[in-house]
């Protein structure tokens, strides 16, 4: 792990620390692979959970190309029994996935998030693996 | 009266028989393709661009110029005549994603397997799935570049029963797929048929 990946470790545990009700935080690549996360989301369950995002938040895309106004990037939530999944976009090529109680302030939660991205949202990215192909 | 607009074409007022149809197969062997290509509404596509947090995990060393993958599923729906619609679900390849295969197996009244002879091995899982389901299915060995070995010999390697149609398609091509579908259609029909006396 180099030092950059420690440090946003560091500011993925801060998040469960501010917004109450948080457990988890897992930024993860667009195409479904877990970039970082906090240290009490086992490998196997981020494993887990970055490709679930990823698919939620494709299939969101989707659904706003075809009703929305624009190709947004929006957030995503699903709710079930036992807890909260919220997904906002991050950097480029990523979003940042939270694992909240079921109780937990949503709009709270979602505020910290946002803000998160805003603050180091240039370092939770996940560049393409090739180069956009030359005309 | 049918009318075509810029999405693609409206569902007839005749359709009765909607079949739920899955399209698996491994990581590239052109799922996505297939969809887009026989869909006659605008197909949802849910691909990304391949990262580089996928390097080591993903192998797209054997597909050129592959750049994206599925991470959820590809939906599509063609008429075959006037009563017959088919709902087209195209599985995710990738094993991170298989967990949602169960999902899209559901409701499903057959499948086509996509096979890219270079990478047979990608295929085993997808047909050992549909077997475990009990799903009936067809093989469809997509055409790429390179060998193209006789299919007894593909049957052979895959060890697929004879009962299970096995046949040459080009995924990029909408009558080939509309054939692939065709064929998936009849093979499912004839398992319902009452059986015939030798």
């Amino acid at each position: 792990m180099s030092p950059d990946d420690r440090d946003l470790g560091w500011l993925l545990e801060n998040l469960v620390r501010r917004a109450p009700g948080t457990r988890h935080v897992l930024v993860l690549s667009k195409d479904g692979l877990k970039v970082c996360h906090t240290g009490g989301l086992s490998q196997d369950s981020a494993d887990q959970l970055a490709a679930i995002a990823a698919g939620v938040q494709s299939l969101a895309i989707s659904a706003s190309a075809e009703f929305g106004t624009g190709l947004g990037a929006g957030q995503s939530m699903a709710e079930f029994p036992g807890g909260v999944l919220l997904i906002v976009p991050a950097g480029e090529g990523a979003h940042l996935a939270v694992i909240a109680a079921e109780d937990a302030d949503v709009g709270m939660v979602a505020h910290y998030m946002n803000e998160l991205v805003e603050q180091i949202g240039g370092y939770l990215t996940a560049p393409p693996r090739r180069p956009a192909a030359a005309p | 009266m049918d009318s075509t607009n810029s999405d693609g074409v409206p569902l007839r007022a005749t359709a009765r028989d909607a079949f739920k149809i899955v399209i698996v197969g491994g990581f590239g062997v052109g799922k996505t393709t297939m969809v887009g290509s026989v869909s006659e509404i605008r197909p949802l596509s849910t691909e990304e661009i391949m990262t580089r947090a996928g390097v080591g995990i993903d192998d797209p060393t054997a597909v050129a110029d592959k750049n994206t993958t599925t991470v959820a599923f590809d939906f599509g729906r063609i008429t075959l005549d006037a009563e017959r619609v088919l709902y087209l679900f195209g599985a995710p390849g990738q094993q991170r994603f298989w967990f949602l295969w169960d999902q899209l197996f559901g409701g499903s009244l057959g499948a086509v397997v996509l096979v890219d002879v270079r990478r047979l091995a990608e295929s085993f899982y997808a047909i050992d799935r549909l077997e475990h389901h009990g799903m009936p299915f067809i093989v469809a060995v997509n055409r790429f570049d390179g060998p193209r070995p006789p299919l007894d010999r593909v049957r052979a390697a895959l060890d697929l029963q004879p009962r299970v149609p096995l046949i040459e398609c080009d995924a990029r091509e909408r009558d080939s797929c509309k054939t692939v579908l065709i064929d998936l259609v009849e093979h499912l029909a004839s398992l319902h048929a009452p059986e015939t006396t030798p």
